[in-house]
């Protein structure tokens, strides 16, 4: 019963966070959308509260954490209730669904054709949901400690903050160089959230909040492609996702990797929403996932710094009046703040010895990495080919990614779906940003592919499974005056 | 020719009615052929022990490493001497890893520069021989080249 309401908690605390911000815009597939966000969100801010709690007060920093998050809900909880009771219209307010699912008409066949596709697709998409969770909750047993990472990196900081709560800085110590002190916390605080809310290191734990992430992924999927392609496409690609090996198998390993990974597809998809919709509020929930992004690995960072080159961009060449251009980067930074308030003070304050950006190298050092050699290069290429053909691990991923890229290219699309070419890019730079970090590796650059690279392309992997399937099933033609924004 | 068919694709005349059914026909193959490892028949139990909160049954894997607990101080550092030097290609690493995340928040550091050491070698031979090269000197020995150790340069 404790470790439901652990798992409730953060859930709640997320979908109000989502509601609060989101009143009142017309978003499609609301329910799915919070189905795919409350757990993440939720657990990122209940990281980022401990986080503050300890900077404020190390040694009240249990009871502070809690007490703030309960706070929270409760503030924004009843800030809900007394908006909807004043303005009980608004809180439903909604896109009408998409043309072709208006009205049922027996004798289309097309649309009969989509029904019994997007039935089956449901029924796919529960069996397969079923089936991951039992084998996840049968394998956990096995090795309830995780991996490498999540013994050595997430749970060790995660004690810190259990453990020890005034000496929880014990955590950034130059001895402990090789636990990155510099490393984001978004994991070892939301464990410690929950080691403190059941009142001990509970091994089960780590594990739920790994299937938290993991099955958020999956719903991800279903909100975006049900939202702006069809229902079929929606559960399908759920399902595909559900049958992805490396996914399923880094969450029982309790790695950052499939946070990050989500993470980063929620900002980039509720990105291309915004554009979509023109709804500058969509534009601050993606900042705050793009912060936590940033807040889970510091991989995250080269993403943000990407996202926000982007919205620069689109901002800039939006061609409208001068005073309303800059409003969604302003909105996405508004998102992003608390993450990167967070991060910042880490990096400036605290954890102090970074890997890549450290005082050992001068900029020439840099330039003889990216360049110095073929070799190097030759190595990395050789590393994304041999991994993302694999068809045991990614089930065809990039290659349905890239022929959705050339079929779409070659078909016209106009108005609103244009907007896929913004997950295309992201998946693109992503990618060619671990290209070049890759040369810069402080390790060997073998040992670096060996322990590190699967798990690099989990980061851009949803974002990949969305655009190949928007590209590849996107069946009907609008008709005239439909939009799908 | 070429011309023609890109100017089919683009009218939708092949595209996408074909492409389609040919991707949700693989989609459906891969879904169907999908199949998850296959599992031990004490996963089901492990799986109830676990609900249960039933530790016995999960031992801490860092939990060699409690012999030094009755001589680990709450707070402060010392170092950790294993079978070879500190090496981050060496898996011998692991069991630093292991016993710092035993000991939180006393911090374990890999490198001979603390006044007090925790030795974790494989044997009293090899024991002897890291310490004499490290500068340390065994103060109490707990058997098969463990022991706690003071610096003496």
């Amino acid at each position: 019963m404790n470790l439901l309401a652990a798992v409730f908690s953060p859930c709640f605390l997320g979908m109000l966070t989502l509601h609060v911000v989101l009143h009142g815009i017309p978003l499609r597939n609301r329910i799915f959308f919070y189905s795919a966000m409350a757990f993440p969100v939720g657990a990122g801010v209940c990281s980022l509260i401990l986080f503050f709690a300890y900077l404020i007060c190390p040694s009240q920093g249990k009871f502070l954490s809690l007490a703030a998050s309960l706070l929270l809900t409760t503030a924004l909880l009843g800030y809900v209730i007394s908006r909807n009771a004043r303005d009980p219209l608004s809180s439903a307010e909604a896109l009408p669904p998409l043309a072709h699912f208006q009205k049922i008409d027996l004798q289309n066949k097309r649309l009969l054709a989509e029904i019994l596709l997007s039935l089956a697709g449901l029924f796919l998409f529960l069996g397969a949901l079923f089936a991951v969770i039992q084998f996840f909750s049968l394998s956990t047993p096995l090795n309830v400690w995780g991996g490498w990472d999540a013994r050595f990196f997430w749970s060790l900081k995660a004690k810190f903050f259990f453990r020890s709560p005034a000496d929880w800085q014990g955590m950034f110590s130059p001895k402990l160089f090789w636990s990155h002190p510099d490393y984001p916390l978004l994991l070892p605080g939301i464990q410690a959230w929950g080691w403190h809310w059941l009142g001990r290191e509970s091994l089960i734990w780590g594990p739920v909040v790994s299937l938290g992430f993991y099955v958020s992924c999956a719903f991800l999927l279903v909100w975006y492609l049900r939202a702006y392609v069809s229902s079929a496409t929606g559960w399908f690609a759920g399902t595909f996702f559900l049958v992805l090996g490396p996914y399923l198998f880094w969450s029982l390993q309790q790695y950052a990797d499939v946070p990050l990974g989500f993470f980063i597809a929620a900002s980039v998809l509720t990105l291309t929403a915004a554009v979509r919709s023109g709804q500058v509020r969509l534009f601050c929930v993606s900042g705050l996932l793009g912060g936590l992004a940033a807040w889970t690995k510091n991989e995250g960072l080269f993403f943000l710094a990407e996202a926000a080159v982007f919205l620069g961009i689109y901002c800039a060449f939006r061609g409208r009046r001068k005073a309303r251009d800059w409003k969604p980067l302003a909105w996405f930074a508004g998102g992003v703040v608390l993450p990167l308030l967070a991060i910042v003070i880490l990096k400036v304050f605290l954890g102090t010895t970074g890997e890549y950006l450290g005082p050992k190298r001068a900029l020439h050092d840099y330039f003889r990495l990216l360049f110095g050699g073929w070799d190097r290069t030759s190595l990395i290429f050789q590393a994304f080919f041999v991994h993302m053909t694999s068809f045991t691990s990614w089930k065809g991923t990039w290659i349905i990614f890239a022929a959705g890229a050339l079929l779409r290219s070659l078909k016209k699309i106009t108005g609103a779906d244009r907007c896929a070419w913004i997950v295309f890019g992201a998946v693109l730079f992503i990618n060619l940003g671990y290209f070049l970090t890759l040369h810069l590796t402080p390790y060997d650059l073998k040992f670096q592919i060996q322990t590190a690279f699967a798990r690099l392309l989990l980061h851009s992997g949803i974002l990949a499974v969305a655009f190949g399937f928007e590209a590849l099933t996107l069946i009907l033609p609008k008709s005239k005056g439909q939009t799908t924004s | 020719m070429l011309k023609q068919a890109l100017n089919l694709i683009r009218s939708g005349g092949i595209f996408p009615w074909t492409v389609t059914l040919l991707f949700y026909g693989f989609v459906f193959a891969v879904i169907a052929n999908a199949e998850l490892p296959a599992l031990p028949d004490q996963a089901f139990a492990l799986r109830q022990r676990l609900w249960e909160n039933n530790k016995q049954d999960f031992r801490d894997p860092n939990e060699a490493f409690s012999i030094f607990a009755p001589y680990a101080p709450p707070q402060g550092s010392v170092s950790f001497i294993t079978d070879v030097p500190y090496n981050l290609y060496s898996m011998d690493i692991a069991k630093t890893f292991s016993a710092q995340s035993y000991f939180v928040p006393l911090i374990l550091n890999p490198f001979p520069q603390e006044n007090h050491a925790f030795v974790y070698c494989s044997s009293e031979a090899i024991a002897t021989t890291r310490l004499r090269e490290s500068g340390y000197q065994l103060r109490a020995s707990l058997g098969a080249g463990k022991g706690l150790a003071e610096k003496t340069l």
